[in-house]
């Protein structure tokens, strides 16, 4: 027996697929497009406002239930808030240092977007939606803000909930935002990176120190 | 027939006369006023507006009279950035409209026709045939123009700026009435962490006001970015007027300076009152 979840999401997706390809973006709701491809533009597409970016990132976090100032923190970490934020790649390294072939460094893969989604979590099927549906991470992260922040969203959020789930009472919104960053910013493995701390009382890692310091502005 | 008219109704006609009077000389002294208006140096005259902005990811660009050509390397980052657009465009969409050949660089070129550009031609090339070395961009905001006769300035052109602020170029337009300024100012924030070392850039549009210089316009060109260069040229916006492009070369990095390096240019229109143009007055 299908859930309500499932009935809403279908009826959303068959709108969907009514839709033309030149589909308006503004009046895009964030579940229209979970997970699906889409074709070139049509038509030309304005740079969004800080505003229109920051709603569409805020409704995303009430959506998973995860704190709007952990999303904007992550946004602007990761670019700044910039949705035309350049691809940034990230280099082969061995024992810390950069592999180099023919004099040029190796690079072993890349950030796309405003939320500097990872290229090897491109066509992973392993990521869910906000109502626990898993969907495929599309090529669109590379070129479509809006899939952009979805996919980000969607891969902090169960960092953020995992922080909740392990960390003692008593922590605070902003140690489970670090250990949520931490993960984001490199692997479950590292989720713990932020707690390697300076002689100032500040994380190590140059990420996680920039992170704290945006996310203590929002 | 014979209208009698009273004292009182006699006050009542010259009231309204004197009213009526009254009027019609405010009316006819309007374009006496508005006139005397348009022959003052009018400051608010003078005005600067982006109409383009052209990036290239890995790229290039070439600026000839009013050709612009851009090439955007997208072959490394699996991604174009299309200005037409104004956004990024995945390979096999872009191919759809275009075909690649597996051509490393997107081309594309922009004419101006009256103030306006427009894409005039698209294709995939193998190589950059005509383009502009951006050089050694201003990546740890050192440049300070100094207050000598090379520079063109002079201690107060600097006063008028924001504190802080570190001039990047200037160039004198309309006769030298006007001063473009080009200069970075301290941020209010911190970059991202892809971003290290940009700064704001601002153009700042100054005039001669009581032998003073004034700022009558400024725009913020970007947020986060590296002074490249900056150009000025003639050019005649709908309408027949005559106006100045102001060009803004810049670079953005994101991560590695080697690598992920994309390229801007930003262009102005600069327009200031036509009348007070042909009286070749100070603004």
């Amino acid at each position: 027996m299908k859930s309500l979840g499932d009935i809403f999401r279908d009826a959303l997706h068959h709108h969907a697929d009514r839709e033309s390809p030149s589909h308006s973006h503004n009046e895009e709701s964030p579940y229209l497009l979970l997970g699906q491809k889409t074709t070139a533009p049509q038509a030309a597409a304005a740079t969004p406002s800080r505003q229109e970016v920051l709603n569409y990132l805020g409704q995303l976090a009430d959506d998973y239930h995860i704190p709007r100032k952990l999303v904007y923190s992550v946004a602007d970490a990761e670019s700044g808030v910039n949705p035309e934020a350049l691809p940034h790649p990230n280099y082969l390294k061995r024992n810390g240092k950069i592999v180099h072939k023919d004099g040029t460094p190796v690079i072993k893969n890349w950030d796309y977007g405003m939320m500097q989604v990872n290229s090897s979590d491109i066509n992973k099927g392993d990521v869910k939606d906000a109502h626990g549906h898993a969907f495929k991470i599309g090529e669109d992260v590379k070129s479509d803000w809006r899939a952009n922040a979805r996919a980000g969203v969607a891969l902090l959020a169960p960092a953020y909930k995992f922080a909740e789930w392990e960390q003692p009472p008593g922590s605070t919104a902003e140690d489970r935002a670090q250990q949520a960053y931490s993960q984001y910013n490199g692997t479950p493995q590292t989720r713990d990176r932020y707690l390697k701390q300076g002689r100032d009382g500040l994380p190590q890692n140059g990420a996680d120190r920039n992170f704290l310091g945006k996310y203590r502005r929002w | 027939m014979r209208v009698w008219i009273n004292n009182r109704s006699r006050s009542r006609v010259g009231r309204w006369l004197v009213r009526y009077v009254a009027v019609v000389a405010l009316l006819a002294a309007l374009p006496l006023v508005f006139a005397s208006q348009q022959a003052k140096p009018n400051l608010a005259t003078v005005n600067i507006k982006e109409n383009g902005d052209f990036r290239a990811d890995l790229g290039y660009f070439f600026v000839e009279d009013g050709r612009l050509d851009v090439y955007s390397g997208w072959r490394d980052i699996d991604v174009i950035w299309d200005n037409m657009l104004h956004q990024y465009v995945l390979p096999h969409d872009m191919e759809k409209e275009v075909p690649s050949r597996g051509a490393p660089y997107y081309h594309e070129v922009y004419e101006l026709d009256r103030g306006e550009w427009g894409r005039t031609e698209r294709n995939f090339t193998q190589k950059p045939a005509r383009y502009l070395d951006f050089g050694p961009c201003d990546a740890s905001d050192q440049i300070n123009l100094p207050n000598d006769f090379v520079a063109g300035l002079d201690a107060g052109t600097r006063k008028v700026l924001p504190r802080g602020a570190k001039i990047k170029g200037v160039t004198y337009i309309e006769d030298g009435r006007l001063v473009v300024i080009v200069a970075s100012t301290i941020p209010s924030g911190s970059p991202s962490i892809y971003q290290t070392g940009t700064y704001p850039l601002n153009v700042f549009l100054l005039a001669l006001k009581k032998d003073k210089w004034q700022i009558v316009a400024s725009v913020q060109a970007e947020q986060w970015a590296y002074y490249c260069g900056m150009r000025t040229m003639d050019i005649v916006v709908n309408g027949g007027q005559p106006a100045t492009l102001l060009l803004l070369y810049s670079s953005f990095p994101e991560g590695s300076r080697i690598f992920s390096v994309g390229r801007r240019i930003r262009t102005y229109v600069i327009r200031s009152n036509s009348e007070s143009q042909q009286q070749q007055q100070p603004i």
